[in-house]
Formats: structure tokens, sequence, C-alpha cells
């Protein structure tokens, strides 16, 4: 018990940082799945790539020695650059893989997805790099390490979960605030009446899925600063427990999916704290099955026009 | 006019969707060898009734007894056994079956044939199948000339029409003793909707009690031998044809107090 | 078939011909699943290592054990595509954890038939464990998911596939929850990323009457297409019988199948767990072939190859899952150069026969067009235009309904009287 109440502080940063990637990531799938019903599948690879663009971004600046460019400066660079990648690659995919299937029964753009996914997994692995990449993170970012009472957190951890949460707060504000956000809100609740209302469906999926994919991208780099190193299956394993987050949220709600993301990612801290490290996924994967046998529809299970 | 036992007793049935109440408190039976109509707006709660008597939906309150036996809280495909068959408002045929395919479906639920059966050739379950494949050229028989010649086809290359006729040859193949007809008639075109008249009716001299909704007044004038008449979920009328035509409660359901009164 | 006189006239069969090659899809599937095809393929199939061997004896050419050995491999992918065919062409579940179900069944017989836990069951022993464990695996996760919409089953079957994979990583010790540990402290079931090695193969006779001795890579080629044949036939008995018709119904629209009458979740876990073993004794004779089993047996690139073997040959169609496993296994080894690009291009070809032929080469299941047939609205304005031409000119639409009925009481003269 003394083990217990002594090490919860520390796991439960823990599982916050981890938690808020989920849930950035987790906000993708349920932003798409809310405005077209698909699980997309790439999503967790979206994310792997914009690790990759702002790892590539670091290296550039950090092996040329690019001395002129202050740290921040290149942070925010590694930002813009992933960010725009990712959104674009997300809506580069939807042009090609996912519009010609739109009107398709369920499965055939899921088929698709897992095709994407491990398309862009190929690509990295194939042109980019099959090993780890590092990220060169020491060079561009303070290395302080915060000590209160016993929990120890890096700066790092911090700038991820305070970003994420920032990040949250303004798509929130996105969506339920501003008239675009509106648009979506009613395609999410019905794609043929919103046509008829005057809404450009097309363009709203495809803000959709650049707004998704560039949050994905920032996650990947913010992963990349706290932990340093990239890898081509690094969206494999984070997509399902994002997409798992999304699911006890309650597919489709915004708020659903920061609050699931923070919850799962405290949840596999503690497993992997006090039960088993060698079985945290396991038990993240249990999780997924019980909120899907007792409340399919998720704690939050409201689409996203509700708002939670 | 047939004076059977009761096959359908449905009493105080009751559905809610959220604040919506879309079936309030229905009664209503239907006995041996009847065509009762169910009519009424849209909106009225018609089919509401039948995904509830059909176990695709779940009453709030209420019964619901086919001869005497209480089917609700049963899953759908358990009720099919017990004698209701029904085709949809918004024809559900199996698109990638063949004709004959569909109509087996129908035999589904009364012959016995299992995975190992059917590798081994097991005389039960090469039974099941002839007993099945028979029952398929009954179903066809109301429909002969229609149908027949598509029994190989898949269902998706047929046209509206003979798609109601696969539906309906369906739920006969199904050996119901209630079938549940919605809106038969609707997307035909005059000849068919005479042809479709004479279908039910020699459908109910086989034998079979009919509950249908049909929004084709001189069709349900025609064929009903009673009517009974919904709105907003719940019954205003019922009797014989002639004697709900001239109920000025229905006149008003349909086209609201002013025309009424008018 | 042999009792006929005289054959066709040869007009006459390049007549057949031609016409079973103009009616498409759905004609190339019958033609081809029609006995009189498939006995001989079968036949000539397990002939091919004997005319290997002749070629090899008889010229200066070697390979017939390792062109044997690539055959051995596509017969078994086959048996896998054919399995897949079962529970996504037919029954339409996205099992993304397919090829976890082979694993299991490598593993299964590796545990019971190795120095791992020192046993070492004979093949009859061993295949009832191997069935019953993948069985059991089957209905741990289909129970629990088959009850969910398609797109969860998909992420659910995935995330198992997942967590068999680490569990088959991370079982080479005892496990440890809470700190306590289960099981003796030299505890290794799974060999870890070893995997298990000097797995027993089959005790099988070393020579067969009339063909002499039989090295062990034919002999394996021949069971890999025994099963396969074997599986081929229970498919197409399947497909047509009670229990495949229910399956494609319920595929096609799950609500009328229950009105139908269809039990719906028993049927699904029929196919699931049917697939599944088929899967496990698939893995069985593998790891038995191969003498080990590996975690690489879990990868989820795997089951990727499996279903674009199935969706490139055609979704519900045999000869279809056939194909694809030939032009997925046979081609890769032809271009070992190119091994590093594999995966990549798998998911091309993926993708652009989903967007570009959904129906695969030997399909005859779109799965693009949504296939909601009927329905007032949904009718006149997503069906095909040549599905609109066969429309009476009724618009039948809700609100003419309503004016129709409505204007029905008043004006139709029967009804005023």
């Amino acid at each position: 018990m003394d083990y217990f109440l002594q090490n919860f502080p520390q796991q439960l940063v823990n599982g916050l940082e981890l938690g808020s990637l989920y849930a950035l990531v987790a906000l993708g799938y349920t932003l798409i799945y809310g405005i077209l019903e698909m699980l997309n599948f790439a999503h967790g690879d979206v994310y792997m790539v914009g690790a990759f663009l702002a790892a590539g971004v670091a290296g550039f600046l950090v092996h040329n020695e690019v001395a002129a460019v202050p740290a921040g400066l290149a942070v925010a660079l590694m930002m813009l650059v992933a960010i725009g990648g990712a959104g674009l690659l997300g809506v580069g995919i939807e042009r090609v893989a996912y519009r010609p299937l739109r009107n398709a029964n369920r499965l055939a753009p899921l088929i698709t997805a897992i095709g994407v996914s491990l398309f862009l997994e190929s690509a990295v692995q194939v042109w980019i790099s099959p090993a780890p990449v590092l990220v060169p993170t020491n060079a561009l970012v303070p290395q302080t390490v915060f000590h209160v009472s016993n929990v120890v957190t890096p700066l790092t951890g911090v700038i991820l979960f305070v970003l994420a949460v920032a990040l949250m707060v303004a798509l929130d504000a996105f969506v339920f605030r501003t008239r675009f956000g509106s648009a979506m809100r009613a395609t999410a609740q019905d794609r043929e009446a919103a046509t008829f209302m005057g809404i450009d469906v097309d363009r709203v999926i495809l803000v959709t899925f650049f707004l998704a994919s560039a949050l994905a991208g920032m996650g990947g780099v913010l992963f990349g600063l706290r932990y340093a190193s990239v890898d081509f299956f690094m969206g494999y394993l984070l997509g399902i427990k994002a997409f798992t987050a999304a699911v006890i949220g309650g597919i489709g709600n915004i708020r659903g999916a920061m609050v699931g993301g923070l919850l799962l990612g405290v949840l596999e801290s503690l497993v992997g704290g006090f039960i088993s490290s060698q079985f945290q996924d396991t038990f993240v994967f249990l999780a997924l099955i019980t909120v899907l046998l007792i409340r399919p529809q998720g704690l939050f299970g409201q689409p996203l026009t509700d708002r939670a | 006019m047939s004076q059977g036992a009761a096959v359908l007793e449905i009493r105080g049935l009751a559905r809610r969707f959220g604040g919506l109440t879309a079936v309030d408190g229905l009664d209503i039976t239907v006995n041996e060898g009847e065509i009762v109509s169910l009519v009424g707006p849209n909106g009225a709660g018609k089919t509401t009734v039948f995904n509830l008597i059909s176990g695709v939906l779940r009453p709030t309150a209420g019964s619901v007894r086919l001869l005497g036996r209480e089917l609700v809280g049963l899953p759908a495909h358990r009720i099919t056994r017990h004698g209701i068959a029904r085709t949809f408002q918004n024809i559900r045929v199996f698109p990638q079956l063949t004709v004959r395919e569909n109509i087996l479906l129908g035999t589904h639920h009364w012959t016995r044939s299992g995975m190992l059966g059917s590798v081994t050739f097991w005389p039960g379950t090469i039974r099941a199948e002839r007993a099945a494949q028979a029952e398929v050229q009954t179903a066809i028989d109301l429909f002969r000339e229609r149908l027949e010649a598509r029994l190989e086809d898949p269902a998706f290359t047929l046209s509206y029409a003979n798609r109601r006729r696969t539906e309906i040859a369906r739920a006969l193949a199904a050996r119901p003793k209630l079938l549940l007809l919605d809106e038969p008639a609707a997307g035909m075109n005059p000849y068919e909707r005479i042809e479709m008249a004479g279908l039910i009716r020699s459908m109910r001299d086989r034998g079979l009690t009919i509950l249908l909704i049909e929004h084709h007044m001189p069709l349900v004038m025609e064929i009903s031998d009673r009517v009974i008449v919904m709105d907003h979920g719940v019954k205003i009328a019922e009797g014989l044809p002639k004697e709900v035509h001239s109920n000025p409660r229905v006149v008003e359901a349909y086209l609201g107090r002013r025309a009424a009164t008018a | 078939m042999s009792a006929q006189p005289a054959p066709a006239h040869p007009i006459q069969t390049t007549h057949a011909l031609k016409r079973i090659w103009e009616s498409g899809p759905a004609g190339w599937n019958q033609a081809l699943t029609r006995p009189a095809v498939l006995i001989p393929f079968f036949v000539l199939a397990a002939a091919v290592p004997l005319v290997l061997q002749y070629v090899e004896d008889n010229s200066s050419w070697i390979g017939a054990q390792y062109w044997t050995l690539i055959l051995a491999n596509c017969a078994m992918y086959a048996c896998l595509a054919v399995a897949l065919n079962l529970v996504v062409g037919y029954a339409g579940l996205l099992n993304l954890g397919f090829i976890a179900f082979f694993g299991i069944g490598s593993y299964a017989y590796a545990l019971v038939a190795s120095d791992q836990l020192h046993q070492h069951y004979p093949l009859w022993a061993a295949l009832p464990v191997v069935v019953a464990v993948t069985l059991a695996f089957a209905l741990l996760v289909g129970v629990p998911a088959l009850r969910l919409r398609g797109d969860y089953l998909a992420i659910v079957t995935l995330g198992f596939g997942l967590i068999m994979r680490d569990l088959i990583l991370d079982l080479d010790r005892p496990p440890v929850l809470a700190g306590h540990q289960f099981g003796p402290d030299g505890l290794n079931l799974t060999g870890g990323t070893n995997g298990i090695h000097q797995v027993d193969p089959f005790k099988l006779p070393a020579s067969l009457p009339l063909l002499g001795p039989v090295p062990h890579f034919r002999m394996y080629y021949w069971i890999f297409i025994g099963f396969l044949a074997l599986t081929v036939y229970c498919m197409l008995r399947w497909r047509n019988s009670r229990t495949g018709r229910a399956w494609v119904a319920i595929r096609d629209d799950e609500l009328a199948a229950r009105a139908m009458g269809v039990n719906t979740f028993k049927y699904r876990l029929l196919a699931f767990a049917m697939s599944a073993v088929i899967a496990g004794v698939v893995g069985m004779i593998d790891a038995a072939f191969i003498f080990n089993a590996f975690p690489g047996n879990f990868d989820v690139q795997q089951t990727v190859m499996v279903f674009i073997m199935v969706i490139l040959g055609g979704l519900g169609s045999i000869p279809g899952a056939i194909l694809g496993a030939i032009l997925f296994t046979v081609p890769p080894f032809l271009l070992q150069q190119f091994v590093f690009y594999k995966y990549l291009v798998i998911s091309i070809v993926l993708i652009a026969t989903m967007v570009f032929r959904p129906e695969g080469l030997l399909g005859t299941v779109s799965i693009r067009p949504r296939k909601n047939l009927g329905g007032t609205i949904e009718l006149l304005t997503a069906e095909s235009s040549v599905e609109a031409s066969e429309l009476p000119a009724v618009t039948d639409t809700e609100v003419a309904d309503l004016e129709a009925s409505a204007g029905a009481i008043v004006e139709d003269p029967e009804w005023k009287q």
C-alpha cells in the first residue's frame, strides 16, 4: 500500500502525458468518424509521418549547424512542417483513396484504409529508414527535469501535455463556435440534408481531414520531442490505442475523445506501474472490449453534434 | 367475411423514442383468414407497428400475441419461427443472392441442415434441401411467368416490381400464419396494382391471414375485410371499408381540421 | 461425365468457351467451380512436383525442390485465402486478426509436439488439440465482438492479433501480475522472439506405393494441396446450402435476414470460428513442415497479405482466392531482389483494386455500390440509370404518396360513393 501511495502521483503524471497524446490522435478518429462514419485506419500512420517530418526538419537544422536559428524557432518550424505536411497528406489520402468509395458499403473504405496504412508504413520503411530515427531533441529544447516532491517529469513532457490540451480546447472552440464548425456538425448529422442547406460537403470533408491529420502530425512532433526517437511502426499500436480512447469517449464525440484519451493514458500507466508492464497492452485491449460490451456508445455516447 | 379465431391480438402496444410517442396504447385483432389494412397518414406509426410485431423494435409497453403465444421480448428470428413473415416498405431482397436463393431464405427457419450435413451428403440434409426447393416452386406459383425466367438471376438485376414479388415470394416460403405486407403496391403502375390486389386475395384463399399497410385507397377499399386507421400512434377508426371512409375523424386526420369542416 | 458417348464437337466446344468468356465474372466463377474443372486442376497440381522431378532427372536443370517449396508456400496461402474468403467474402466480417489464428494453430501444435513442454503428440492427438485451442480463441474474441458493428469488429480483431503477438513474445518467462509471479521460474512457454524450434514433423511413411520414397517437401506440398482441395470442397458445398445462403443474406441485409428467421449471431459465429479453425490447422501443417513456430506468424502484414489475395481475386470467389494466392506468392520468389518493396507493392495493389475494380478479378460481389435496394426516395436518387429506367413513371416519394392517398379519399369516385 505504501508502495502504491508513493508511486501513484508519478504514474498519474506519466499517464496524463501519455493520455494527452492519445487524446490528440483520438480527436482525428472521432472527427473523421463523425463526418464520414468511417474508421480511418491510416490515421495512426499520418501521425507517424508527422513525427518523421519533424524529425527530418530537426535533423536538418541541427546537423547543418544552422546556429542562426534559435531553438524556439526551430521547434516552431518543426511543428509548422509537420502540421502542414500531415494535414496535406490526410487531404491527399481522402482525395485519392477514400472519395471514390464514399458511397460504398461500410467495409470498402475500411479495407482501402488498411491499404493506405500499410502503404505509409512501407513507404517510410523503404524510402526513409527501416530503423528508428533519433530526434536531436537535446539541441532544441532545454532538458530541464522538474521535481515536485517525489514526482519527476521533463520539460518536454509538460510541453506535450500543455500544447495537447491547448489544441484540444482550440479545436473544441472551432467546432462549436465558428460558422465552419457548425457546417461540420450539420454534415455529421445528415450529409444529404447539409447538401440541401447549401453546405459544400466536399470542402467540409477536406477540411475535416486536414484538421484531423494536422492534429495527428502535431502529436507526432510532441512525441518526437518527448521521446527523442521515431520509427515507421510507431503509429500502429498508438493508432489502435487512440481509436480505443475515441470509442471509450463515444466515437464521434469530440470532448469524449479528449476525456477518453486521458483516461486510457492513466489506465495504461497505472496498469503498467502496479499490475504488469508486461501485459500493459493486453489490459488496454481488455478495456476496449469491456467498454464495447457494456456501453458500446462510449462513456459520453452522443454524436459530434451534441455537446458533451 | 371470415370469422375465424383471432390470429393476432395486440393489446396496449406502445413505443416511445425519447420524447416522441410513435405508438400509443394500440389494440388490434386480426382473425384467421382476414385481410386487414392499416392505413393512416405518414408518421402515423404504421411501420413502427410492423416493426414491433416482427421484433425489429421492442415495445415500451403492451403485448403482441400470435395464436395466444406472447411474442414481446422474443428476438426477431424467433418471431419468424412462430409464424410471422413480413415484407418491407423499402424492399429488402438480398441483392447478391439469386431470386431462387432469396426465396430459399424463406425456408430457412423451418428446414434443418447443418454444415456437417451438407459436406457429407447426409440424407436428412438432402431431404431438407429438396423440401426447400419444392417450396420455391410453390411460392412462385402465384408469380409464375413473372419470376420463373429470372430464378437464377441475382436480385439486384431485377426490376422494382419483380423485387417486390421476390420479397413476397420469400415471405410466402416462410410458411407464415400471419403475413405482414408493408405497402405492397407502392411504386407500381395501375396495371401492376390490380395484379397485386388479385395476388393478395389469392394468398388469403390459400389460408393466409394478412395485415397490410397501404396508401393507395382504392386498393385498400377493394381487398380489405376490415380497415384500421391510425393517426399519431393511436387508432382513430376501425371497421368495414365502407364504414371507415365516411368517418369524419379519418378525413380530418388525412387533410387536417380545416378540410374536414369545410 | 465419363459416360457421355461422344465428346462435343470441337466447334461447339469453342462456342461454349466463348460463351463462358462473354458471360463475365459470374460465368467464369461458375465454370471454374465445376467438378469437371476442379478435379483435373487438383490432380494436375498434385502432379507438378513429379513433373519437376522428371525434368530435373532428365536435364541439367536443378530446381525441383526449390520450385516445390514455392508451390507449397503458394498452396498454404491459397488455403488461408479460401478460409479468409469464408469470413470476409461470404459472411462480410472484417476479421483483421485472421492471421493470429494461423499463429495460434502453429504454436498449439509446437507446444504439444516439441521439446518445449516435452510433449510429442502424434498427429491424431495433436489435431484435436489444435482445433480445440483455435476454436477456444475464436470464441473468446468472436462471442463478444460479433455482437458489434462491422468496423468495431475490425478494430477488436486487429487488437486481438496484436495482443496475441505481444503475448507470444512475452511468455518466454512466467507472467508477473501485481508483484505475483505465476508459474515456476524457468517457465518458458513460447520461446519469446526465438519461437519454438525442432517441432516434430508428422509421422508419415517415408515412401508411398507406386511413388517410392517421398521427400519431406513434396509430402507437405501434397498435404497442403489435399487440405486445399478439402477446404474448397467444403466451401462450395456450404455456399450452396442453407448455411451459406444465410451467410450471404446476413452480409447483404442483416435486418431482412433476421426477419426471415436467421439467427444472425449464430451464423456469424459459425463463419468466424470455422475460418479460424481452418487457419489454425494450416498453421499446424506449416509448423510441422518447417519444424518451427515463429512470432512472425502473427505479423499484421501477413493478414493484409491474405486480404489482398482475397480482394484482388474477388470477394466471394474461390477460384479468385486461389488466383490471388498464386499472384502474391510466386512472383515474389522470382523477384527476390525487390523483396524490400514487397509490402509497398501489395499496399498499392490493394488500394488500386479497391478504387478501380472493387469486385476483384473474378469476383461477383461488388463491394462498392451500396446495395440498399428499393426504398422510395433512395431508389429514385441513388440507383444506377439502368435501374431507374426500369422504374414505373410514378414518382413515389413520401410527399407524393401522402398527396395521392389524401387525394384518393376526396376525389376517388369509389371512395366517395
